[in-house]
This record gives C-alpha cells, structure tokens and sequence, in this order.
C-alpha cells in the first residue's frame, strides 16, 4: 500500500500547489503568509545541516501531508531530526499517510546521519493531534521533554506581528 | 446544513423501474443500487469484488440534489463522506471577509467530505441535478481497517476536494486570462475523458460567473475571452453551455504558456 505514496521534496515551484492543504489544517491562513513562511525554509543553511519540506503525494501528485524540518546539532544526540508544521488531513484512510508520513522523516534522519528525532505538533485535543500521538507512539516514539508556549500580547507597530496578508485566501 | 434537498431514491420512480427489470431479467442476480452505477468505474467503488461492494452498499444511503441545493456547508458536523455518482457540484470556502471562493468543480466518481476538526473544510453545492453516494464516515472508516484496497483507492482519489483546488492554484500560477480560461476547458475536457464521458464537446455545468470566480477572473473578462477564443476558431460555441475544441494542439499551447 504504501507504494501508492510518494515523499517529495517541496520546492519553489509546488509552494503554491501545497497551500490548499495548509488552508485546510489552519483555516484562515493567507497564501500570501504561507510563501512568506515556507520560501526560507526551502534554502538550506548549510549542505551539512539541511532543511526543508517533505511532501507525501498520491500516484496522482496531489499532496496528502507535509511537514517541515531542520537536521540541528545537539549537546546529547550530536546530530537531531526536527521535525513539526507536521500537516495531515482528515481523510479516510490518513493512517496510512501518518505511516508513510513518519516513514519519509525516518528515512531523512537516516539519511542525513542523525541519531534521534523530536516531533513536535500542536498538543491540542483535535483529533489529528491525537492521531497524531498515536502514530508516533505505535512507531516507537514517546513523550520526551517539555516545550512551555506563552502568547505575548503584541503592540500595534511593532512590525512582525502583521503578516502582511493580502485579503486573499487563495 | 439548511435548505438541503435531497431525496432519497427509493422515491426515484425510474430507478425502482430500471432494478425491477433488472431483477426479471436475472432472478438469480442480487440488485444492488450498485449494479446500475454508471461511475463505478471511475470512483473508489472500482476495485471492489461483488462481495465487498455490497458490504459498502450496505451502509450507503442514495441521495438525490436539485440544482443549485447545498449539499453541505463548511463547518457542518461531518457525519458522512460522498461519493458523486451522477451531476456536477462546486466546493467553496467562505472568505474571512465573507466574500466565497469557488474552490473546485467534482463530477460523476469523485469523492466529496474533507474535514477539519470534525466539521466539512468546505462547502458543496449542486450546479445541477446531482446524484451521491452517501457514507455515515465513522461506519466507513471501520469498513476501511477490513477492506485495505478500498482504502488504497481512496488514497489514489485523494479527497477531490483538495485535489481540485491544488488544481486551482496551479491553474491560478498562469498569468494571463487567455492561459487561464484555456487551461479550465481543458482542464474540464480531460476530467470528462477521465470518467467516461466526452472530451469534446466539453459541457460547462457551471455558470460563467463561478468560472470567474474560480480562474479569479471578472466574469467580463471570462465572456470576452470565450468570445476571443471563437472569433479565432479556437473553439465553436455549440450553446450556451456546450464548446467544441475545434483546434486542439493550438489550445494546448496557450495553456503551456506558449
């Protein structure tokens, strides 16, 4: 089964293709923020320590999942997969994109010499988080450390916050 | 969802007929609502064994939508998934400033009910006198775990939602109106040869202001392109619904940009 999926890299040319999926995961979002987000990603910071966005495809090329990552060193592992952003929609049969979803960042971390990889998501209750958790858990992975998320209040003028949508959700 | 109009098809006086005679024809054949499909074979139904399909057409439920009928709207609890089995139907999203945005068209054999948090990612609604297949999701589900290549197929389709519209904005990435209305007839022309029907003459079921909305075009400038594309016998408008490919390698090279 898990032929009839296909991990790709995204690239400048299908940023535009994997924005209705995006949309779908977090509603509202603006095609525009999603370039502005995803274009530096696409550029390495170096050949030693990629990233970038891994897509997963039907036969057909639709893109069903992505997620992006960083391969960043570590004082413990030496070398870590990092990966989150992880996008996956609630379609019949989803348990084979999570399954081929973390297969594809497996083979990456492997790929690129890395000796753990941490999987961050949301941690809300949505059904996909919990999928989510499941997968992972059924995987081999489990809960590790704590990541502690505070919203700060943002002034106006204070330049970053805006996303400089342009209105459009397309 | 309100204003929904569906019916069920038992009340379908020509499809009891049609089962009937059927079913006197071959008294020993097991009717199924299946077995009358006409877009079996193009929709996640196809590599199902006899045995298999009537589990699914067990739990499946015939529904039947008057034109321009909400199917449902975004944001309604999603209890079923759909698969389209006769019509046209358009899925949109509703911008944050209300404005709608016409997302995708999905024809015969495409599968309808992306969801987001339990709730339908889009809207759909019927252009014409639409037919589905409708699917109680959680009983789908559970009959996925027991029939693998129905969910394989799924895969394949992907949900036609999603895929029509990563087909917009890859139609949307074009930049001139002409490459963009030529690119939609196409676009229609080969999903008809896709699902059994006819390239050609390609059968616009949608409006010209929902082709408008959904090139991001002014409904103006759909019409005066339509128009353009005639006067250089491009393509022959048969009606008002109906346009013949009548130089078919010179419309290819427009939508490639050329």
């Amino acid at each position: 089964m898990a032929d009839t999926l296909t991990a790709r890299l995204l690239d400048r040319r299908t940023i535009d293709k994997a924005y209705p999926l995006v949309r779908n995961i977090v509603p509202g979002m603006t095609a525009a923020r999603w370039t502005r987000f995803v274009r530096p990603i696409l550029v390495p910071r170096s050949p030693d320590w990629p990233r970038g966005v891994m897509t997963i495809q039907n036969v057909a090329g639709y893109i069903l999942s992505l997620f992006a990552f960083e391969v960043r060193a570590d004082l413990h592992e030496s070398r870590i997969f990092y990966m989150d952003h992880i996008m996956i929609p609630d379609l019949p049969g989803r348990a084979t994109i999570w399954a081929s979803t973390i297969g594809a960042a497996e083979r990456l971390a492997e790929m690129n010499g890395c000796r753990a990889i941490r999987a961050e998501f949301r941690g809300g209750s949505e059904r996909s988080d919990r999928d989510l958790l499941t997968s992972l858990e059924s995987s081999g992975y489990s809960l590790a450390g704590v990541r502690a998320f505070k919203r700060l209040e943002v002034t106006s003028g204070s330049g970053s916050a805006g996303d400089g949508s342009d209105g459009v959700t397309r | 969802m309100q204003g929904s109009a569906y019916r069920d098809d038992s009340r379908d006086v020509v499809s009891r007929f049609s089962l009937a005679a059927r079913a006197a024809a071959h008294p020993l054949h097991l009717v199924s609502p299946c077995d009358a499909c006409r877009a079996r074979e193009f929709s996640a139904c196809a590599s199902l064994t006899s045995e298999e399909q009537s589990r699914l057409a067990a739990i499946m439920r015939t529904i039947n939508i008057e034109a321009h009928r909400p199917i449902f709207d975004e944001s309604d609890a999603a209890e079923y998934v759909y698969t389209i089995t006769g019509g046209t139907v358009k899925v949109y999203k509703i911008l944050g400033d209300g404005r709608r945005q016409i997302t995708g068209f999905l024809f015969a054999g495409d599968f309808l009910g992306l969801i987001h948090n339990e709730a339908y990612a889009y809207s759909a609604e019927a252009l014409v006198p639409t037919t589905l297949c409708r699917f109680p999701r959680r009983r789908l589900e559970a009959l996925l775990i027991e029939i693998p290549h129905l969910e394989q197929r799924l895969l394949a389709m992907a949900s036609h939602e999603l895929a029509a519209a990563q087909d917009q904005m890859v139609l949307l990435g074009r930049k001139s109106a002409r490459e963009r209305v030529v690119s939609f007839i196409l676009m229609l022309s080969d999903s008809a040869t896709r699902h059994g029907r006819p390239g050609d003459p390609v059968f616009l079921a949608m409006s010209r202001s929902d082709i408008a909305d959904y090139l991001g075009l002014t409904t103006e400038t759909v019409s005066r392109t339509v128009t353009l594309l005639k006067k250089k016998g491009l393509i022959e408008l048969l009606d008002e619904k109906r346009i013949r490919l009548s130089r078919m390698s010179a419309l290819r090279e427009i939508a490639e940009g050329f």
